[in-house]
């Protein structure tokens, strides 16, 4: 008996309408500003010109490496303990059982509250230091990568269980050959949602605990009417968003490669 | 694999070696299921099912639904503890899954996350053969059902029918005495099933296993088996065990159409189109039960 024959997998057409309009819109987009900057206060809209010798000045005196840096290791810090106390806490939330129904209202509760409603809080029980900006950025992510992974690790395929049991795998095999494949699709999704919520704190932490980092930055040149740094430094921040986003799509092919294959 | 024709007369001596070599020894086995929450509502699944199989013989267990064939399977298979009674493997009690048994599931059992070749080495990891023993297997099991080519794909980018094969490889790579399979080719389209068919009564000639093979499907139990053993639900009996006797090789003729065929498919259908009936009956009965308590 032989297998149907499959059509040869055509390689995807390139496209070349999309860039080139996205291309076109950007120089629209670009000539407009110019153009409006040119007819009102400069010190309110500057133009895209002035927002480049912002770059160049804030380049020279090390203030944009300097906040970019701070921002940076206070996002990854935060993020590793979000994503190691999210998966062990899912674990332990799944092994036990009652302790997931116990705390998960609580967690969810927190969830919904927006992170600035915690500044006083933190303000007054942690500081306004390092460890203040950390506590704010780990729980904005922590939530939704703890939920997604108990989530995910709950929702084993009972039917791939018997499969793999029936072939005498251990509980060991099965946690690794079918528990954690399983919950890796929702761990992804709990990721994504925490890297989203752990950029918007971050900047929350930098302007209302210590003015630093990008958010400080921000803030501060706003406060000194420094429009043009103020936009560059927030170009800065949405650039480190699409890159985060762009890792975690690349994260996720490595991780699971039976999904994007078609 | 068409090396193992057999004879008639090869079939009639396999009937005398089946009574000297039992490979499974189902003895008074019984089996209850507890609906959820109602510690009164017992439904009997299997009640005393008494059944030998021999070495290398293929047996099919074919009933209506409710009549607890897949319950005895997976017994069989150690999936599932019985109440009472006992199933022996080669004299050996069964009480859980084992070596000397592999199954086949109806909606085939594959890792999503692995590729076909994983999948079948899979089993064979966990019994930690060597790596070199481990692709050795695979690609010859793989090489049996026709799949050597969609090794690297994963199953989702396979046909039913394709990852059927795969469950079939990766059973028969384990190197099991006995195959137990679960109405494996219920989730695939007619003509495939045809086919698949075909590629088990060769698999099954050129390797000598023992199979025993769940079904509703009446034909499919008549063309596969040497002997078809018909359950009756509530509770599950054994009602009748026909022998088949259909000439071998079967893929080599039309077997469908054999008089002997059509005879025997006439014999069990005479029984089993009750059973069915007071099935269907019942299962009305319920459905008013329930749509009554609730107005």
């Amino acid at each position: 008996m032989t297998p149907p024959v499959r059509a040869g997998r055509g390689r995807p057409r390139r496209s070349w309408r999309t860039p080139l309009l996205r291309l076109a819109t950007l120089a629209v987009f670009l000539g407009c500003w110019l153009l409006f900057s040119a007819s009102v206060d400069p010190l309110l809209f500057p133009s895209p010109v002035r927002v480049v010798e912002a770059y160049r000045e804030m380049l020279e005196t090390g203030e944009l490496v300097g906040a970019a840096w701070t921002t940076a290791w206070t996002f990854a810090v935060s993020m590793v303990l979000a994503v190691v106390a999210g998966l062990a806490l899912a674990l332990l939330a799944v092994r036990s059982g009652v302790l997931g129904s116990i705390i998960d209202p609580y967690l969810l509760a927190l969830y919904a509250t927006p992170v600035i409603v915690m500044v006083p809080l933190i303000i007054l029980w942690i500081g306004v230091g390092d460890v203040g900006r950390i506590t704010l950025v780990f729980i904005g992510a922590f939530i939704p990568i703890y939920v997604n992974a108990e989530e995910g690790l709950r929702n084993v395929r009972a039917d791939l269980v018997e499969v793999t049991a029936s072939f005498g795998a251990s509980r060991r095999d099965v946690v690794r050959e079918v528990v954690i494949p399983g919950a890796l699709p929702f761990i992804a999704a709990g990721l994504r949602i925490g890297l989203g919520r752990a950029l918007a704190a971050i900047v929350v932490a930098e302007i209302f605990l210590s003015l630093t980092g990008l958010g400080g930055l921000i803030q501060a040149s706003v406060g000194y009417l420094r429009v043009d740094k103020m936009v560059a430094a927030a170009l800065v921040l949405s650039a480190a968003g699409i890159l985060t986003m762009a890792l975690m799509s690349r994260l996720e092919k490595r991780l699971e490669p039976w999904r994007t294959t078609t | 694999m068409a090396n193992h024709h057999l004879t008639d007369e090869q079939t009639v001596e396999n009937a005398i070696m089946r009574q000297a070599e039992p490979k499974i020894v189902v003895s008074g086995v019984r089996k209850s299921f507890q609906i959820s929450g109602d510690a009164a509502a017992v439904t009997p699944a299997l009640d005393g099912i008494d059944l030998t199989i021999a070495d290398g013989e293929f047996v099919s267990l074919l009933g209506p639904s409710g009549c607890g064939k897949t319950t005895l399977l997976r017994i069989i298979a150690g999936l599932t503890a019985a109440d009472d009674g006992t199933v022996e493997v080669n004299g050996t009690p069964v009480d859980g899954p084992g070596r000397d048994r592999a199954m086949v599931f109806q909606a085939f059992g594959l890792l999503p996350w692995r590729t076909v070749a994983q999948n079948v080495a899979f089993p064979l990891k966990i019994r930690k053969l060597s790596g070199t023993e481990i692709d050795e297997r695979t690609d010859r099991y793989l090489r049996l059902v026709n799949l050597e080519r969609f090794k690297d794909r994963y199953p989702h980018q396979l046909s039913g029918g394709m990852q059927q094969r795969v469950g079939l490889a990766r059973a028969l790579a384990v190197d099991p005495e006995v195959l137990l399979m679960d109405e494996p080719f219920g989730a695939i389209d007619a003509q495939q099933r045809e086919l698949m068919q075909e590629e088990l009564l060769r698999i099954w000639a050129a390797t000598g296993k023992t199979i025993v093979l769940v079904t509703h499907d009446l034909d499919e139990a008549v063309y596969l088996s040497d002997r078809v053993v018909l359950l009756s639900p509530h509770p599950g009996r054994v009602r009748t065990v026909v022998d088949v006797g259909l000439p071998q090789p079967r893929w080599e003729y039309d077997a469908r159409s054999h008089e002997r065929f059509v005879e025997v498919r006439r014999e069990i259908w005479s029984v089993l189109r009750k059973d069915v009936l007071d099935v269907v009956e019942r299962e009305a009965a319920e459905i008013e039960d329930r749509t009554g308590e609730r107005h």
